[in-house]
């Protein structure tokens, strides 16, 4: 297995709190995709999953070399937790094309988040 | 009462007047630095300040922003002639962005860039202010009914008053798929009409 991309981001939690406050459903549906509304709303709080979702975006988008708002789009970028297993990414539009043409085959990803801040890592394989 | 929305009929100042109050509010920043060439990275924008810039433009001038790239739709429309399977703007697809696009930035792109670096070079503001004034023109702005001015309604759609009937916006890409398909009309009757 080869690294093909390795990305970091962290996401303060009270912003994205502020975020959702302000603009409810709207931010929402222009970050996340259903599955994931639907997980974090599950949640007691959702602020600290969207949070560590919304870091992972922003680190899977520098692994994959383009950033956010260059053809890669949010909802391009999903987190995805199976029954019981660890998060994984799913890659969407014009993130799978850019995932494909840079040969990534899997990814690895983890996220934690502490009070204040949601972190998230993600490395892009390939095999 | 509410204040009528703003119209494609604004004035670039008007439209630039109304952006820079909203950017500077995101941003908590002097109205006076959101110039036409400045970009949002020297205004100190980070990725979650844009998608809160792009909800408070739609909010403030009744519009969806689009969610996705023109030359992403234009590639669904047109296919690989607007965009190369490697993701190299055609000069089509150059074309085409300068028509939707006749800003500045559009102009300066080199040949061949991609569609990630048409994106980067359009984090500008009088590229948004462009965008703008195309999603104004395909906003309804009069009742069908009774021709009174709209006002915001619910979500994504604008409201009228006296008829107490509320009407949709269109969402962004459909704004640019349905001006991709006049597009690519007109220069097909062009073509045709041109002498062999």
């Amino acid at each position: 297995m080869d690294i093909v991309g390795i990305g970091t981001d962290a996401c303060e939690i009270d912003r994205i709190a502020a975020s959702l406050e302000k603009y409810g459903d709207r931010f929402l549906k222009k970050i996340y995709t259903d599955g994931e509304i639907a997980y974090c709303r599950r949640k007691r709080d959702p602020a600290p999953s969207l949070a560590a979702r919304f870091a992972a975006k922003e680190a899977a988008s520098k692994a994959l070399g383009t950033g956010l708002s260059r053809g890669v789009f949010w909802t391009d970028i999903e987190v995805v937790r199976g029954q019981g297993g660890p998060p994984t990414i799913v890659f969407h539009g014009g993130a799978a094309a850019r995932f494909a043409a840079i040969g990534g085959t899997g990814s690895l990803l983890t996220l934690t988040h502490a009070r204040d801040l949601a972190i998230a890592h993600v490395l892009l394989l390939k095999r | 009462m509410p204040t009528p929305l703003p119209t494609a009929a604004w004035t670039d100042a008007q439209l630039l007047d109304l952006f820079a109050g909203v950017v500077a509010r995101s941003l908590r920043i002097d109205a006076a630095r959101v110039t036409p060439d400045a970009t949002f990275t020297a205004l100190g924008a980070e990725s979650l300040d844009l998608v809160e810039i792009t909800l408070d433009v739609e909010l403030a001038f009744g519009v969806l922003w689009p969610e996705r790239h023109v030359l992403e739709i234009a590639r669904e429309e047109l296919g690989p002639a607007t965009v190369s399977d490697e993701g190299r703007i055609t000069a089509l697809g150059m074309a085409l962005l300068r028509d939707r696009l006749p800003v500045a930035a559009c102009a300066d792109l080199p040949a061949e860039t991609t569609i990630a670096g048409a994106t980067a070079a359009f984090l500008r503001v009088d590229v948004w202010v462009h965008v703008i004034r195309v999603l104004l023109a395909a906003a309804p702005r009069c009742c069908p009914t009774c021709g009174a001015a709209l006002v915001l309604g619910s979500p994504a759609r604008v409201a009228c008053r006296p008829c107490g009937r509320e009407f949709d916006l269109l969402p962004g890409d459909e704004v640019n798929r349905a001006w991709i398909r006049q597009w690519r009309e007109g220069r097909a009757g062009t073509a045709s009409a041109s002498p062999e």
